[in-house]
């Protein structure tokens, strides 16, 4: 292990703002994944994902001590990251399901039978759905396993707010995939045990 | 879906939520981001001091200068007397005559002699 992998994310902060640019490298290694994955989600899969993601990075680097908690870099980041995509949004939509182009329509993968894969792409369709501020609470929750307190604090909301948002954002899901809620219950079970 | 108990469903539910995709970032991108870092300046944190403009003296004196002279201009011509307070123009004193009025000299001179109690 290099001294920058052991280092801690205050220790890379104070290195990054003093244009150590191979400090700040280690933050990326350490949090673009997390945040380009939120950021897919949010945009459905768009594009501009990848330019989305670079942006939350590039005002981290551009002032470094804009982050006044060291240890809640990532949700600041989330936070950043989360709050471009929502304004990339509102100028230009990309919820209409007929204008994602990552998430595939099932009936292409398969035929009348739901596989896994068709599960995938359903359950994808059913989340690109919701509204934002559900899809973003079920991203950091659920698909980043940030505490509630943590995905609270990274949308800037109340712990109540946040598992309102969830449990809304759940029932949202549950009626979307009503439809096929029955064949993929039996089919998860049945291979669960 | 009446074989299955809310609990059951909770829990397919949460495994059916681990179904969707799961992102890959794109082959090169971290690179292609720090490539971006390396060619972006850092914002000083220093914020740069801009002094006040200062006035000209002159400048400050110019409206002093010139209400004053209009002042003395208006109080030569005597175009604002009807505007002034009886007692500031004379009138008052002019149409008093000496009633009621002392100089003050034969009050001093009293009290010299000891005449005021």
């Amino acid at each position: 292990m290099t001294a920058l992998e052991t280092a801690s994310d205050a220790d890379l902060l104070d290195a990054s703002a003093r244009r150590d640019s191979s400090a700040f490298a280690e933050l990326v290694q350490r949090y673009y994944k997390p945040v380009y994955r939120m950021v897919w989600r949010m945009m459905n899969g768009n594009a501009e994902t990848e330019d989305i993601s670079q942006e939350a990075f590039v005002k981290l680097w551009q002032n470094p001590a804009q982050v006044r908690e060291a240890k809640a870099l990532k949700g600041w980041l989330m936070r950043v990251a989360s709050n471009l995509a929502i304004d990339r949004l509102r100028r230009k939509p990309t919820t209409d399901l007929d204008a994602i182009g990552e998430i595939q329509d099932p009936s292409q993968v398969t035929g009348a039978e739901l596989d896994a894969r068709a599960a995938t792409v359903r359950v994808d369709q059913a989340i690109a759905k919701l509204p934002e501020r559900q899809r973003l609470a079920l991203a950091l929750v659920y698909f980043e396993g940030m505490s509630n307190i943590a995905a609270a604090s990274a949308m800037e909301i109340s712990v109540d707010a946040i598992e309102s948002l969830l449990s809304r954002g759940r029932r949202a899901l549950k009626e979307s995939l009503a439809d096929d809620w029955r064949g993929l219950l039996e089919e998860l079970v049945s291979k669960t045990g | 879906m009446e074989k299955f108990d809310s609990n059951d469903m909770e829990k397919a539910f949460d495994k059916l939520l681990r179904r969707a995709s799961d992102p890959q970032v794109p082959d090169g991108a971290e690179d292609r981001l720090m490539g971006i870092i390396r060619s972006t300046p850092q914002h000083s944190n220093v914020v740069a001091f801009k002094p006040r403009a200062r006035l000209q003296p002159w400048l400050v004196g110019l409206p002093l200068a010139a209400s004053l002279a209009l002042g003395i201009f208006l109080g030569t011509q005597g175009t604002l007397d009807n505007l002034m307070p009886d007692a500031i123009v004379g009138e008052t004193l002019a149409d008093s005559g000496d009633d009621g009025l002392s100089s003050g000299v034969d009050e001093a001179e009293s009290y010299a002699e000891g005449d005021v109690t």
